[in-house]
């Protein structure tokens, strides 16, 4: 009888203390970063002063290609990182299928630029094209984390929101820009904005004329969002920037599919 | 072990006086069948004989003695003579031998009732020679297991694969379990091999479990095999034993790559360039063999020394080492000190048992800058050691080739590494209820690493990146992975013809690493780097396993694991992995009991799926998080530079590669076992591949995401056999082979089907920038070359840049590349032999490998583009004699190589002195020489390059071993 008891004992101690454990233990899968410089969602946009650092990564797109100095923490992947840049991967684009340049170096299907006779899978077109998207994509990220609701709900007071306001703007002309180079260096492609969530699905295509449209929709919508002309600090866009825009989009109009404005 | 059972009757011959003539005939127990060369000793004497091809001896021995007869894998037994002149024995087979025992996950087995493809090498059978990289002692080995050095540094890592990969971009390396501690295969930074932790004198056995029915246990970690490595200990009983081991070794590069000499380089550049009076005027009048001037010969020592017993009801075992190895390129350097401490004392009248093991390190490095090797390729041999390309205005000319002495030189890259491996196994036998074990195993692996990388200030070694202020790293790295395992186990009887051995547990394993880089000019003045990092992740794991016997014929195992990784989402998190496998031994039917030639036949099925989610750069791929830039990556708003915060792309979907595997296996063994060995079929199949794949574009924060995409399939057959061919007192002689066959393939790498998707290039080389010659695409083996086809001229010389256009559309792009080969051998080979003649022994091991292919990295970037460049002179392989390329043609088919070889990895010879100083010693001297022929079509230096990409491999040495070994 004895014996039983203790028998019993020990098992529901046992039972005890395991169901404790696991049940502990579980909770540990439940992990977030730990790095001081990696942090979640949420906590970023919990802080006012991390809504500049956001945008500055929007504008930093186009100069930098990744969080580490000269080179190391890459926005994108598959291809050499000083390539991948914004603005060198447009320069290639832009200058060396002209005579205006040349850059006769051995390295990939870099030729296929000068020499004219690249096809889909030359990797800096394609790099070209995905550092577009992935500009598009930074600044759909804060489109969407800033809309009006979101910053109340996030309890930032007026002062602040209208701060926001001004840097979201932003975000929706350097969208603008990126569109425009897609629509003009590729034409029909995929239209993503601030209403698609992250993840992976097939986009809808969006056709050059109406990509005109919409680029022009923007730009007129945040004419007078922006900041006057010269206004603005040294390295963020104001309204002289909006109206550039404009303007070359109207001067192509045509080449665009569109009457002539 | 056979060396001892025949000392006595080695100093046979001896006279005796006076005695009768005994005669008999020793047959086997269970069949009465005839045992040949068994050992029969007058007792106390050194007077003995061994039996013949019919069992019957005959031995003269004094009327009263006693006859002592014994057997390898039979009990001994001691007959009194008692006047007798015929003597019959019958020898039983030992019971321990049947009970051999296999080690699997959290537990043991025995041998005969194992349903997994379960291949275990045992010390005596390891490589010799080996110091530093355990996993070399057992490379060619085992069948299905290539192990592939990175090079011929000190103590360099290797990489294992088992059955080929299953895994694209999460890691192919298998499980690595020591003494019961899962380690982090990863390691930590500033180390050369994670395994060089322990000390290669150490371990007993290395045991692989291939099949899943063998390794779903490990369910999460066991995609790619597991290895358990048990290392020596003391048993109770032993007496106190000393053990010293030492050796002296001298490495030494064995071919170096051929270039212009000297007076051939002169003579290019006179003729070639004749009309090129600057280059005429940048030539030198010296004579140097820069390969010459890099490599060296390199002697390195290694010392030992154990203790082991059992004191009082403590076994134990103590031992430290320490090794000092220098590398064949000068200034590489690799010190290492290790100890181990291991206890397993049993306490409550055996029904506690504990185990106890320690294993410490502390490994000094110092790193030469292998830049070097290739640097010693395009240094002008007509210009003195210590000559440097300069500007006319004295400044360093980039551009040029750098001086590979002052790579070696300038550049201080060292490290220390302290490590810590140890757990604490509780086995508690309840006392109530025997059949019924709880055991507790608490593991840590623990590890800190401190290195630096200094460059002078003024050096001209990387000056373009420093700006002549020179470098200082400093980085350091803490590790901390800790493990606890709870489970019970259950054998019980039933019937006396039934046997169950059930496991039921829980495992928890947490990964913690942080560390940080600093990069600063010599003055501390600029800051060129400044990172860090804090990291960790968790598993979480059930299971259980059921072993059925009936009838010691026919065994069934079920294991069921559900494991938990703090990688995925929550609704992702869990994977449940099965398998089962069922054996038969075929040898114990009545039909093949009695069979003098059949000894063993089991034959074995086995399915199972097993999970992988090791992705060791990113612990938490499903979350949406924003990383801020660091220092020097701040952007320019106003006057000031702000701080971004980039968010990262994931994908929340995330979960378990899952491969499922199927095995069909049979081991044999013929003639009571002098022949053994088994054969393996199998097919992995893995869905969800964990990979890197375009993710379309705009619809996520990245342009290319880790998500689960594609299939991949390896298929397989295994051989070996292992036989002893002479066994006779004087000579004993055992050869092995093994073979191995896998093919890989991917079959899918979209989730839709997209005809123009190419594959996912990977495969990066030297020359030019972000270049890339391989490709995973299905249809194809993983790594498949990704080349254009060279066009020859009629006299069999490549002509540049003229290719075939493949796709037809008149003009040679990129799109015209095809997939060809791949770096993975088709078939591999081991094989071996060892003999022992009374106290001496002679063994070697080889291997060879069929159908894995090379890009000669080192030719295709020799072309005469900027030989004579403006301002200095560049040497080149003189391959390029052969293709006459004025230009590197990268992507040419041209340097893909058939890298077919047969190695001999090593030859050894030993002497033993057994029984000095009245038995109380034991000396063995030995001579072993490594990396001894290599025999192959390959035009490289070495055709064992596991990437399949040679780029100026550090060479592997040759390298003579004197060793000695003293048991006290």
């Amino acid at each position: 009888m004895a014996m039983k008891s203790k028998l019993y004992k020990t098992i529901s101690a046992a039972v005890i203390i395991f169901t404790m454990l696991f049940t502990a233990c579980i909770k540990d899968l439940d992990t977030i970063p730990l790095d001081d410089d990696v942090l979640t969602s949420e906590k970023i946009y919990a802080d006012f002063a991390n809504y500049e650092k956001v945008l500055a990564k929007v504008y930093a797109g186009l100069a930098l290609s990744g969080q580490r100095g000269p080179d190391g923490a890459n926005d994108l992947s598959g291809l050499d990182e000083g390539f991948g840049q914004y603005s060198r991967a447009f320069f290639y684009a832009q200058e060396l299928p002209t005579d205006e340049a040349i850059l006769g170096w051995n390295d990939g299907n870099l030729r296929d630029y000068q020499e004219m006779d690249w096809s889909a899978s030359n990797e800096f077109i394609f790099n070209m094209y995905s550092r577009i998207f992935y500009q598009i994509s930074l600044s759909n990220e804060f489109i969407r984390e800033t809309t009006n609701q979101k910053l109340e709900d996030r309890g930032f007071s007026d002062s602040q929101i209208s701060t926001i306001d001004l840097y979201r703007s932003e975000a929706r002309f350097l969208r603008a820009l990126s569109y425009y180079h897609a629509l003009d260096m590729f034409g029909n492609v995929p239209f993503v904005t601030e209403e698609n969530s992250v993840g992976s699905f097939l986009p809808e295509q969006i056709s050059r004329t109406e990509l005109f449209d919409y680029v022009e929709s923007e730009l007129l919508a945040i004419e007078d969002l922006l900041m006057a002309p010269k206004a603005n600090v040294y390295g963020r866009v104001d309204q002289a920037a909006a109206w550039m825009l404009l303007a070359k989009l109207y001067l192509n109009a045509e080449v665009y599919g569109k009457t002539a404005k | 072990m056979l060396s001892f059972l025949f000392l006595g009757i080695l100093v046979s011959g001896a006279l005796i006086a006076q005695g009768i003539r005994v005669t008999g005939k020793v047959t086997d127990a269970a069949d009465g069948s005839a045992l040949i060369g068994v050992t029969i000793q007058e007792k106390g004497t050194t007077n003995g004989t061994l039996t013949d091809v019919n069992g019957n001896y005959a031995i003269t021995v004094s009327p009263s003695g006693t006859l002592v007869v014994s057997y390898i894998g039979y009990k001994g037994q001691e007959i009194a003579v008692n006047n007798r002149n015929s003597i019959n024995v019958s020898l039983e087979v030992e019971e321990q031998l049947l009970q051999e025992v296999v080690v699997i996950g959290y537990g043991t087995v025995r041998k005969e009732d194992a349903t997994g493809s379960v291949k275990a090498v045992s010390s005596e059978y390891f490589n010799p020679g080996i110091v530093s990289s355990p996993q070399e002692m057992v490379i060619g080995k085992m069948a299905g297991v290539q192990i592939t050095t990175g090079g011929g540094a000190p103590g360099e890592g290797a990489t294992i694969r088992i059955r080929g990969g299953s895994s694209l971009r999460a890691s192919n390396d298998p499980l690595i379990v020591i003494d019961g501690v899962a380690v982090d295969t990863e390691g930590p930074t500033g180390m050369r091999n994670p395994l060089s932790t322990i000390n290669p004198n150490d371990i007993e056995t290395f045991t692989v479990l291939k099949d899943a029915s063998a390794t779903a246990i490990y369910g999460s970690r066991a995609s790619n095999g597991v290895i358990l490595i048990t290392t020596k200990k003391g048993s109770s009983g032993q007496p106190f034993t000393v053990n010293y081991s030492g050796s002296v070794s001298v490495s030494s590069p064995i071919k170096y790559v051929e270039t212009f000499s000297a007076d051939e380089f002169r003579n290019l550049i006179a003729t070639k360039y004749a009309s090129n009076t600057a280059a005429q005027a940048l030539m030198g009048t010296a004579d140097t063999d820069w390969q010459k001037e890099i490599f060296r010969t390199a002697i390195s020592n290694d010392h030992n020394i154990n203790f082991s017993g059992g004191f009082a009801a403590l076994p134990y075992r103590v031992s430290i080492g320490y090794t000092n190895q220098n590398g064949i390129l000068k200034t590489d350097n690799l010190q290492r000190v290790t100890g181990a401490v291991n206890l397993s004392p049993s306490f409550l009248d055996n029904h506690l048992k504990v185990e106890l093991n320690a294993k410490g390190m502390t490994n000094n490095n110092v790193f030469a800058n292998q830049g070097a090797i290739g640097g010693s390729l395009s240094m002008d041999p007509t210009q003195t050691t210590d000559y440097l390309w300069k500007n006319p205005d004295g400044s360093p000319l980039f551009v040029a080739p750098m001086n590979p002495l002052t790579q070696l030189y300038d550049q201080d890259d060292i490290s220390t590494v302290n490590r810590f491996i140890g757990n604490l196994q509780l086995e508690y036998k309840m006392h109530f209820f025997p059949a019924l074990k709880a055991k507790l195993n608490l593991g840590l692996d623990k590890s800190g690493s401190q290195g630096s990388v200094t460059i002078p200030v003024g050096s001209f070694l990387s000056y373009s990146t420093y700006h002549g202020t020179g470098r200082d790293t400093e980085y350091e790295q803490s590790k901390t992975n800790s493990l606890l395992d709870f489970y019970f186990d259950y054998s019980g009887e039933f019937g006396g013809h039934s046997r169950i051995n059930a496991v039921a547990g829980y495992s928890w394993q947490h990964f913690y690493r942080d560390g940080f880089t600093k990069t600063k000019s010599i003055e501390g003045t600029t800051t060129y780097e400044d990172s860090d990092y804090k990291s960790e992740n968790y598993l979480i794991s059930f299971f259980g396993r059921i072993n059925y016997v009936l009838y010691d014929k026919y065994m069934l195992t079920f294991t069921l694991r559900d494991d938990g990784s703090s990688r995925f989402a929550p609704e992702h998190r869990w994977g449940l992995f099965p398998s089962t496998a069922f054996a038969w031994n075929i040898s114990k039917e009545e039909f093949l009991r009695s069979s003098a030639a059949v000894s063993n036949l089991k034959l074995r099925l086995g399915y199972g799926i097993t999970g992988q989610q090791n992705l060791s750069d990113n612990d938490y791929p499903y979350q949406a998080i924003y990383v801020y830039s660091e220092p020097g990556a701040y952007y320019q708003f106003g006057n000031g530079y702000m701080q971004t915060s980039r968010p990262s792309g994931y994908d929340a979907n995330l979960k378990w590669e899952e491969t499922t595997t199927y095995n069909v296996g049979l081991d044999y063994g013929f003639l009571k076992d002098r022949i053994t060995g088994d054969i393996d079929l199998y097919l992995r199949k893995t869905r969800d591949l964990i990979n890197q794949i375009p993710v379309p574009a705009g619809t996520n924060l990245t342009n290319q995401i880790v998500t689960n995409v594609g299939d991949l399939e390896n298929r397989g057959l295994e051989f070996s056999i292992n036989a002893k061919a002479v066994t006779t007192p004087d000579v004993d002689w055992e050869v092995g082979f093994n073979a191995s066959y896998n093919t890989n393939k991917i079959t899918k790498l979209t989730a839709v089907d997209d005809p123009d998707y190419k594959g996912v290039y990977v495969g990066g080389i030297s020359g030019g920038v972000g270049n890339t010659i391989q490709i995973h695409s299905v249809g194809y083996p993983s790594y498949a070359f990704y080349i254009m086809e060279q066009v020859y001229s009629e006299d069999g010389k490549p002509i540049e840049g003229l290719y075939v256009d493949r796709n037809l559309d008149g003009a040679i792009t990129g799109d015209d590349r095809y997939r060809y080969q791949k770096p993975a051998p088709t078939v591999f080979m081991g094989f071996s032999s060892l003999v022992r003649y009374k106290d001496f022994d002679f063994s070697f091991n080889g291997r060879i490998n069929l159908g894995n292919y090379i890009y000669n990295n080192v030719f295709s970037n020799s072309s005469y583009a900027n030989v004579a460049a403006s301002g200095y002179l560049s040497n080149r392989v003189k391959n390029v004699l052969d293709t006459e390329f004025e230009n590197s043609q990268y992507f040419s088919d041209y340097y893909i190589e058939n890298g077919s070889f047969m190695k001999l990895d090593n030859i050894s010879a030993g002497y033993n002195m057994n029984s000095l100083f009245q038995d109380k010693l034991n000396l063995r001297v030995y001579l072993t020489a490594q990396n001894l022929i290599t025999v192959t079509k390959y035009s490289g230096i070495d055709p064992e390059v596991f990437s399949g990409i040679d780029n100026n491999i550090y060479p592997r040495p040759r390298t003579f071993m004197l060793g000695l070994s003293l048991t006290y």
